[in-house]
C-alpha cells in the first residue's frame, strides 16, 4: 500500500514497483486516515508511508499499525522528504523497518522493498 | 530561572549552587574583617564585642545553613541587607565616624555586582549611601564636627550614589543587549526553520524529477511512447515548479531585506494581465482566463513587472485550487476605497478554506511570517508581499458563497465560492500634465505600452466614457476604435 499526499510521488512509487519485474498488487491512498480505514478491509504485506500529510501524519499512522495486533506484522517503509536524524529516529521508533529519504533512486526503493518483504517472511 | 531555584545546603549530596559558594567566600572575608577589628580595637567595649560576636555567628549561620525555604534572590537580598546593618553597627561601635571601616560597605556592593546582578548592585549601593548618612548622623551627635569628618561622609555617600547610577546605566545597557541578543536568536532560529522547510519543499518536485528521469533512462526500451511522453511532461512541469519555488524564495528574500525598489508608472491592468498570462506554462490554462474591465477604470500607480508577477502567481494559485476546465474570470474595476483599483479573480470550485490559499486568508498576518508558516505556498506569499509593498490590499472574499455573479449563473459555470481580490493605488496625473485616454479595450491591450507613457492614462471601455473624459480634461492625444457604439 502506498500512502502519500503527493500524486507524483505515489505514481513514481507505483511505477517503480511495476517496472522492477515483480508482480505487486498496489493500493494507493492520499491520507493517513484513509490508510487506517483501508487496513480494516485490506491486508497489505508492506506499506510505503509518507510523513507529512494533512490531518493524520505518517508517524501516528505507523504507530497505530504497529500498535494494533491485527496489523502489527505489516512491514512499513517510511519514504519522506524530512531526512533529518530526528525524523528518521521517530520513524524507526514508531515501528518502521526502514527509512527512504526523498528524492530516492527507483532501484534503491525496489531493493529496500524486497529486503523488507524478505525479512518479514522467514525462510 | 536561577531566582526560582531553591538553595541547597552545602552538605547536601546534590551539587552546590554557585550562590552558596559565593556566600561562603563572603562569609570568610567578613569573619576575617570582624576578627581583625576585634584584635585592633582599642576600647574593648561590651557593645563592640557583642556586635562582633553576633556578626560572626550570623555569617557562619547564613553561609552554612541549608536554606531550603529561600529562593536564591530572597536569600541574597536578606544577606545583603543584614551585611549593611552589621557593617553600620561595626563602624559605629568601633570608632564612630572617623573609622576606615566605611570601606566595608563596598563588600555587599561587590558581592551583588560580581554576580552581574545589577539590580541588587543598585540596591546595595543605595543602601550603603543610607548607611553612611546614618552613621554620619549618629556619629556627629557624639563627636566634634570637623571639615575632615564632613568631607569623609560626603565623599562616601556621593560615591555610593554615583556607583548606584553607574550600575543603573550598566543595567540598561545590559537589558538592551539582552533584547538584541534575544531578537537575533529569534531571527536566526526562524531563518533556520524557514530554510529547513523550504529545503523539504524543494525535495517534493525533485523527487519526481529524479525518479521519473531515472525510470525513463533505465526502462527506455520497455516503456511505450505514451508513458515516455507522460514522464517527460511530469519532469517538465516539476522542473518548472522547482524553478518557480527558487524564484519565489529569492523574491521573498529581496522583499524582506528591502532590496526591492518599485519603479512606479501608470499601469494599464488589462495590459498587465495579458502579459502575465504569457508567464503561465500551459497554453490550456491561458485559454481558461476571461478578462473584463469596467468602464472608467483608472490606471494603477505600480511597478509593471511586479504587478505581472503578482497576477501570474495569483492565477497559478487560482488554477491550482479550481476545476481544471472551468473558466477563470479576472475582473478589473475601481475599488470600494478611494483612489484604488481592484482586481478580482474568480474560479469555479475555489474555496476560501483551501489550505493552498492560506497565505491570503489572514489580512492581519505579516506576509513574510505567513510564508514561513507555509513554505509550500511561497508564490502566494510573494504576491501578497508585493501588493502590500505597493500600498495595496489583498484578501480572500468568501461572500461569493451565496452570490454567483449573474452572467456566470446563466452560463455553464457552477458558480463561485470565493474570490481572490487585491487593490493597487490609482495613478494620479499631475495637474495640467498630458493625459491619454484609451477608448477601446482591445486597443488598450495592444497599445498599452505606448499610450501609458504619459503622466496619466485612463482606460475607457466605451466611446461615451472616452468623450466624458475628453470634456473634463484636454488630452494631448485621443484614440478611438471606429467600431465603438
Amino acid at each position: 500500500m502506498i500512502v502519500d499526499d503527493d500524486p507524483f510521488a505515489r505514481r513514481l512509487m507505483r511505477d517503480c514497483l511495476r517496472l522492477c519485474g515483480e508482480e505487486f498488487e498496489i493500493f494507493e491512498v492520499d491520507r493517513g486516515k484513509l490508510a487506517l480505514e483501508l487496513l480494516a478491509v485490506e491486508r497489505p504485506d508492506l506499506v510505503l508511508l509518507d510523513i507529512s500529510m494533512p490531518e493524520v501524519g505518517g508517524i501516528p499512522v505507523c504507530a497505530e499499525i504497529k500498535g494494533n495486533p491485527a496489523t502489527a506484522d505489516i512491514a512499513i517503509i517510511v519514504v519522506s522528504a524530512h531526512a533529518d536524524n530526528e525524523f528518521i529516529a521517530d520513524a524507526l521508533a514508531s515501528g518502521a523497518s526502514d527509512f527512504v529519504p526523498k528524492p530516492f533512486q527507483p532501484n534503491d526503493l525496489v531493493r529496500r522493498v524486497k529486503r523488507a518483504l524478505e525479512a518479514r517472511v522467514p525462510a | 530561572m536561577a531566582s526560582h531555584r531553591k538553595l541547597q545546603g552545602v552538605f547536601s549530596p546534590q551539587a552546590v549552587p554557585r550562590e552558596k559558594v559565593a556566600a561562603g567566600l563572603r562569609g570568610l572575608i567578613l569573619v576575617t574583617v570582624l576578627l581583625m577589628a576585634r584584635l585592633q580595637a582599642s576600647p574593648h567595649t561590651l557593645a563592640f564585642d557583642l556586635v562582633v560576636g553576633i556578626g560572626a555567628a550570623y555569617v557562619l549561620v547564613s553561609t552554612f545553613l541549608p536554606w531550603s525555604h529561600f529562593t536564591v534572590r530572597r536569600a541574597t537580598l536578606a544577606v545583603l541587607v543584614t551585611d549593611i546593618a552589621l557593617i553600620t553597627a561595626l563602624i559605629y561601635t568601633q570608632s564612630g565616624i572617623g573609622s576606615d571601616y566605611y570601606l566595608l560597605y563596598y563588600l555587599p556592593i561587590l558581592h551583588a555586582s560580581i554576580r552581574l546582578n545589577l539590580r541588587d548592585a543598585i540596591g546595595t549601593s543605595l543602601l550603603s549611601a543610607l548607611g553612611y548618612i546614618l552613621v554620619g548622623f549618629v556619629g556627629l551627635r557624639s563627636a566634634p564636627i570637623t571639615v575632615e569628618v564632613i568631607a569623609r561622609i560626603t565623599t562616601f555617600t556621593v560615591s555610593a550614589v554615583l556607583l548606584a547610577g553607574f550600575f543603573f546605566v550598566l543595567s540598561r545597557e545590559q537589558r538592551a543587549f539582552e533584547q538584541l541578543t534575544h531578537a537575533y536568536d529569534g531571527a536566526m532560529r526562524s531563518k533556520t526553520e524557514f530554510l529547513s522547510r523550504v529545503s523539504h519543499e524543494f525535495r517534493t518536485p525533485l523527487t519526481a524529477i529524479v525518479g521519473f528521469s531515472q525510470l525513463l533512462y533505465e526502462h527506455n526500451e520497455t516503456l511505450d511512447t505514451d508513458h515516455q511522453h507522460e514522464y517527460l511532461v511530469i519532469i517538465r512541469e516539476q522542473s518548472q515548479q522547482l524553478a518557480r519555488m527558487i524564484e519565489d524564495m529569492l523574491d521573498i528574500t529581496r522583499i524582506e531585506e528591502s532590496r526591492l525598489t518599485l519603479k512606479r508608472q501608470p499601469v494599464n491592468l488589462q495590459d498587465a494581465i495579458e502579459s502575465a498570462l504569457m508567464l503561465l506554462d500551459r497554453p490550456a490554462d491561458r485559454d481558461r482566463v476571461r478578462i473584463s474591465v469596467e468602464p472608467r477604470t483608472p490606471a494603477a500607480n505600480a511597478d509593471r513587472n511586479e504587478v505581472e508577477q503578482v497576477l501570474s502567481r495569483l492565477l497559478l494559485g487560482a488554477i491550482k485550487c479550481s476545476d481544471s476546465s472551468a473558466p477563470i474570470h479576472l475582473k478589473v474595476g475601481p475599488a470600494v476605497e478611494e483612489n484604488a483599483v481592484q482586481v478580482t479573480i474568480l474560479a469555479a470550485a475555489m474555496d476560501a478554506e483551501d489550505e493552498e490559499l492560506s497565505p491570503l486568508a489572514d489580512p492581519t498576518a505579516n506576509a513574510a511570517e505567513r510564508v514561513r508558516d507555509n513554505a509550500r505556498f511561497l508564490g502566494l506569499g510573494v504576491a501578497r508581499a508585493l501588493v502590500e509593498l505597493h500600498g495595496g490590499r489583498i484578501w480572500l472574499d468568501d461572500s461569493y458563497v451565496s452570490r454567483p455573479s449573474p452572467e456566470e449563473a446563466e452560463g455553464d459555470s457552477p458558480g463561485y465560492r470565493a474570490a481572490i481580490c487585491f487593490t493597487l493605488p490609482v495613478y494620479q496625473a499631475k495637474e495640467g500634465g498630458p493625459q491619454v485616454i484609451i477608448a477601446s479595450p482591445r486597443e488598450a491591450a495592444k497599445r498599452g505600452k505606448n499610450v501609458t507613457m504619459g503622466s496619466g492614462s485612463v482606460a475607457a471601455e466605451e466611446g461615451r466614457n472616452g468623450q466624458d473624459h475628453d470634456r473634463r480634461r484636454r488630452p494631448v492625444r485621443a484614440e478611438a476604435d471606429a467600431r465603438l457604439p
